[in-house]
């Protein structure tokens, strides 16, 4: 079904909404959840949770891309659910390592006292994306958005793990510059 | 900031590169699905194709060897093939392509390299000196020196880096290299007069 007779379901109260989303959507978003959270049980909590959600945003809300807003809902719920439960690193989430990897673009110190201005910071960051290369870009995204695994990434790339970790490696470090450049101590 | 609060942010990213990144998943997981079909259907072709195949090779022999006159002349076309070694003129123009910094020695420079991979990108970094030792660096793990059957002498623990200490001999030429890992790269440098010197001046 069309995204926008989805959302029109959802408009109209009509609860076949949530399963024309389940069915278009389900897995993509089940996806989200299981490489922040590392098991099936808790990724379809996060899923289930999602429906929700949306059914409570939607109406006032249309969105433009009804996958991008039900994922950004899920990878929200996921990463706050991961936060909660303190994933066991022995588990099959991502978040670990992706983690370690952000904090080489980052201070550490949570300065939550000087305030960043966090609009300007996500523009900046979007601002950076769009210089980069559509492959670069996407394997960027699939990393820190998507949370897949470098070996996952390879094989959706087509390229080799060790070729996707270096060019992560070398992005973080231009997002960094990039970032420090603009005046944001991050 | 910290990690955690930098992944939240990206919860943000604009929409498009979300949609891009998931169209392309997409296409990959139809591919998948396709390429199974695709192979048993293959399979018919190919075995009718061995078989057509292997009957003109018994006629070409045949043919061949009823004719002698045919040219034994090579032929001159020549195939393209792209190069992978780009050579440039500083470490700050390799550090450019590479994406990160090469430490080098203090001595001649013959030639600054950066060698390209199967997947058309720049990853290793070689500095050749003039007094015909090789520095390699590259992101990630394992031997490039790009020497096999090296024997091991002796390790050693530099500045904290393991670093493994090999020798290569044939019938003409024996030749001492070193390989450590540092960092998330990995390292060699061959041929050096003073090995184990050089490599404590790289680590740092």
């Amino acid at each position: 079904m069309d995204d926008a007779k989805i959302v029109e379901l959802y408009w109209e109260r009509n609860q076949r909404a949530i399963s024309e989303t389940a069915s278009k959507y389900g897995k993509y978003c089940t996806s989200i959840a299981k490489n922040i959270l590392g098991n099936n049980e808790d990724a379809e909590e996060c899923v289930n949770d999602t429906y929700m959600k949306t059914w409570s945003a939607l109406p006032p809300h249309r969105p433009q891309m009804l996958s991008t807003f039900l994922g950004k809902i899920t990878r929200n719920l996921s990463f706050n659910q991961y936060k909660m439960k303190h994933a066991d690193k022995r588990g099959g989430s991502e978040i670990p390592l992706i983690l370690d990897e952000l904090s080489e673009c980052v201070s550490g110190i949570d300065n939550t006292e000087k305030e960043i201005e966090y609009k300007a910071l996500v523009s900046e960051i979007n601002d950076f994306l769009g210089i980069l290369s559509s492959e670069k870009r996407n394997i960027f995204v699939y990393r820190y958005w998507y949370s897949y695994s470098v070996a996952n990434i390879a094989k959706i790339c087509g390229i080799k793990e060790n070729t996707v970790s270096m060019i992560l490696s070398r992005t973080r470090s231009k997002l960094r510059e990039y970032l420090t450049e603009r005046g944001y101590e991050i | 900031m910290t990690n955690e609060k930098l992944y939240e942010i990206m919860n943000d990213i604009d929409d498009n590169y979300l949609e891009e990144a998931r169209k392309r998943m997409d296409t990959y997981t139809a591919t998948r699905k396709i390429d199974t079909t695709h192979k048993k259907r293959v399979f018919r072709y190919k075995t009718w194709g061995a078989i057509a195949a292997c009957l003109c090779v018994v006629a070409l022999g045949a043919t061949l060897l009823n004719n002698k006159s045919i040219s034994n002349e090579p032929h001159p076309e020549q195939v393209q093939v792209a190069n992978p070694l780009i050579e440039v003129n500083s470490v700050k123009e390799m550090a450019d392509y590479l994406g990160f910094d090469i430490p080098k020695l203090d001595k001649e420079v013959s030639a600054y390299i950066v060698i390209v991979d199967d997947d058309r990108y720049p990853s290793i970094g070689r500095i050749e000196y003039a007094d015909g030792s090789t520095f390699n660096m590259e992101y990630g793990s394992g031997d490039i020196s790009g020497i096999s059957g090296g024997k091991l002498a002796e390790e050693k623990t530099i500045d904290d880096v393991n670093v493994s200490f090999y020798t290569y001999s044939d019938d003409t030429s024996s030749v001492k290299y070193a390989i450590w890992e540092k960092d998330g790269f990995t390292y060699s440098l061959t041929g050096s007069e003073d090995l184990e010197s050089e490599v404590k001046s790289l680590i740092k």
